[in-house]
């Protein structure tokens, strides 16, 4: 069978998970083109109103496989909770069901299932179980072998991360995430982080395509993804407790870790227009930045990509970054 | 001979042009409305300011070229630029030039406004408004033309002002049906001139200092800081002198020229400045809609006497990649 994946929303995050777990069922993953026009204005044309641009995009990719003659299936899994007691925003844990009512002739073809993740393995094999047997696997054996091979996956992806290459090399290398493992980091002169949802940092086409515009400045770009999550687990206090949301306290405690780093230059938040949960973590890395004096910028994603003024905005940041280093506004 | 280094500024409604001799001063600057096509309007300053300085000096020599402003690609082209430098680092650099000690400086233009925060002569952190009418010079005119009162004479009528009337500035068109509002209660010019400034400024305050420390020494510059009617309000809303530095209308063409400057000096190259003649070529762009993926990039190219010099906008270099060799050949 074919699983369509949409390339969007939680795929930055599970897609080892998920890919693992299906290929090793036998079945073919595709995803759904990277965003660009085509996908980005039949989300918005198809999602509600008023609702964040990263889920209007995510509206766009399911199209885009729903579309497809020979994808038999288009997964969206319903995403409660990636923590104990942290739940996601109510617009993901609502998806299976924005998605229903957007694309009510294709709702069969819909693969949808509710999900707890970092809760144990059980709750994953209930899960994941249900997913088997609607495209219709009732081998519990094969479902518990595929679980563990996407489980592995997951694991050797969060390593990749960990020796900083980001989420997009993890995608290109998701067969041969060995050896992504072993490929050296550039180390540059200056270093980024970039703080907030995967699915806003890591799509290229929403956010002007900021990590290639870094990079190709000579500057190494890090990701709050990549971070264990113990080094900044002490950051807690600053904020009096930790928030109900669970990206949103990797977005804002791997913020203020990345603040308080040394070789870090700047931080630079990327987060979705309409979004409140972003409001946030954002608020909160603007008090550390005041308190660590660590450059700081914000970019909100809208449905007008790549306007002039966030290009200026980004070269401008990266001017403030080199002077601070004691290097000059120009021959460098 | 004279030895000069021109700076250009191309915004969307105003193009500066300034040539600076070799203490950094400005012997020439012009402030034009960029009417019809930038291409003609930068051609026609750099005719005006040659014949000017030719007049007046005999021979020149540019040795430096740099652009700036929201057309600073497109300028940067068209005359051979050694720098193209976004608009918040040049405004800055010739900001901190004139006041060595300056912490905030506001920007309006026509279209859009800035506020940079800088502290120990370097840019600490900057915001930027493009999207929004309210908080810039455009949003002056049209009042302007509303109340019938000539936009040279705002400030003169906002300082005869005896109480400024209070008038909703958080959006353009609120602030417009707020205004016939108190001109029909029987509000005088006068009064609800200063009353527009005073929301201007608050509305630009808020928009764009949202709780950042506004330190002094404050400078002023830009379009609108002619109008000593906004200079009063914001040296109201802050509490202290406000600057107006000299320039203060081409301090983003003055900073770029000096930018510009030092790259040439520091790298010992030769200039890419393309000569006076290029007012004489001729100069023609074109959009098109790539079709070689589905992000259907709009790509942007710059032809001069029949050969393309220039792309821009493709995502993927498919059409700028293929031209760096030749840009550099025209150079001379
Ligand atoms: S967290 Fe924000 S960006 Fe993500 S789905 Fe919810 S509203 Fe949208
Ligand atoms: S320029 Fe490149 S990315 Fe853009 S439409 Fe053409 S082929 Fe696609």
């Amino acid at each position: 069978m074919k699983i369509g994946i949409p390339r969007g929303l939680y795929f930055y995050v599970y897609y080892p998970l998920w890919y693992g777990f299906f290929t090793s069922l036998g079945h073919d993953v595709i995803l759904s083109m990277p965003t660009n026009k085509e996908i980005l204005n039949t989300g918005v044309s198809s999602a509600v109103d008023d609702i964040c641009i990263s889920v209007k995009v995510y509206h766009g990719h399911v199209k885009h496989l729903l579309g497809k003659k020979d994808v038999d299936h288009v997964f969206v899994p319903r995403i409660v909770s990636e923590d104990k007691y942290k739940y996601t925003c109510p617009k993901l844990a609502a998806m299976p069901d924005l998605i229903k009512s957007a694309f009510r002739k294709n709702e069969k073809k819909l693969l949808s299932v509710v999900m707890y993740m970092n809760q144990g393995k059980k709750a994953l094999h209930e899960a994941f179980s249900e997913v088997g047997k609607k495209i219709g696997e009732n081998d519990d054996r094969k479902i518990k072998k595929a679980l563990k091979a996407g489980i592995e996956l997951q694991d050797k992806a969060t390593m990749c991360l960990r020796k900083e290459h980001n989420f997009l090399e993890v995608v290109s290398s998701i067969q041969n995430l060995d050896s992504l493992l072993e490929k050296p980091v550039k180390k540059e002169r200056y270093t980024v982080a970039l703080a907030g949802f995967p699915y806003d940092v890591y799509d290229g086409y929403m956010n002007g395509d900021v990590i290639k515009r870094l990079q190709d400045t000579n500057m190494r770009v890090v990701v709050t993804d990549m971070l264990e999550p113990k080094l900044y687990k002490h950051y807690t206090k600053y904020m009096i407790k930790d928030l109900f949301w669970h990206q949103a306290n990797v977005a804002a405690k791997g913020g203020m870790y990345y603040m308080d780093s040394k070789d870090i230059d700047g931080v630079i938040t990327i987060s979705s227009f309409n979004c409140g949960i972003s409001a946030v973590y954002e608020k909160l890395l603007d008090l550390y930045s005041k308190e660590t004096g660590k450059p700081l910028m914000h970019i909100v994603v809208d449905e007008q990509t790549g306007d002039a003024g966030l290009v200026t905005r980004i070269e401008a940041f990266l001017d403030l970054i080199r002077v601070k280093r004691g290097d000059g506004l120009v021959a460098s | 001979m004279k030895e000069l280094a021109l700076g250009i500024d191309v915004g969307s409604v105003t193009t500066k042009v300034v040539f600076i001799d070799e203490n950094d001063e400005v012997i020439e600057g012009l402030y034009l409305r960029t009417t019809g096509s930038p291409i003609i309007t930068i051609k026609k300053g750099m005719t005006q300011a040659y014949a000017y300085i030719t007049k007046k000096y005999g021979d020149v020599e540019v040795m430096a070229v740099g652009t700036t402003g929201s057309g600073r690609q497109l300028a940067g082209v068209i005359v051979g630029a050694d720098m193209v430098k976004n608009e918040i680092s040049a405004h800055a650099y010739a900001a901190i030039r004139e006041v060595p000690d300056a912490s905030t400086i506001f920007e309006m233009g026509g279209q859009d406004s800035k506020i940079i925060f800088i502290r120990n002569g370097a840019v600490v952190d900057f915001a930027m408004n493009t999207v929004c009418a309210a908080g810039t010079g455009s949003f002056l005119d049209h009042q302007a033309e509303r109340i019938g009162v000539p936009i040279e004479k705002f400030g003169e009528y906002a300082l005869k002002s005896e109480s400024p009337v209070r008038i909703a500035g958080r959006c353009t068109v609120f602030a417009e049906s707020d205004m016939i509002h108190k001109q029909q209660m029987g509000a005088t010019s006068e009064d609800i001139i200063a009353g527009l400034s005073e929301s201007l400024v608050r509305n630009y305050l808020n928009n764009l200092a949202r709780g950042k420390e506004l330190l002094p020494k404050f400078v002023f510059q830009g379009g609108v800081s002619e109008n000593i009617g906004i200079i009063k309000a914001f040296e109201q809303a802050v509490g202290h002198e406000v600057i107006v530095p000299k320039n203060n209308k081409i301090m983003g063409a003055w900073g770029v020229a000096m930018l510009a400057k030092r790259e040439i000096e520091i790298t010992g190259r030769q200039t890419n400045f393309k000569g006076f003649k290029i007012t004489e070529l001729k100069h023609d762009t074109r959009v098109f809609y790539c079709d070689g993926c589905a992000n259907n990039c709009e790509v942007y190219e710059v032809i001069e006497n029949g050969e393309t010099i220039a792309y821009w906008g493709d995502r993927c270099g498919r059409w700028s990649n293929r031209l760096t060799s030749k840009v550099r050949i025209s150079k001379k």
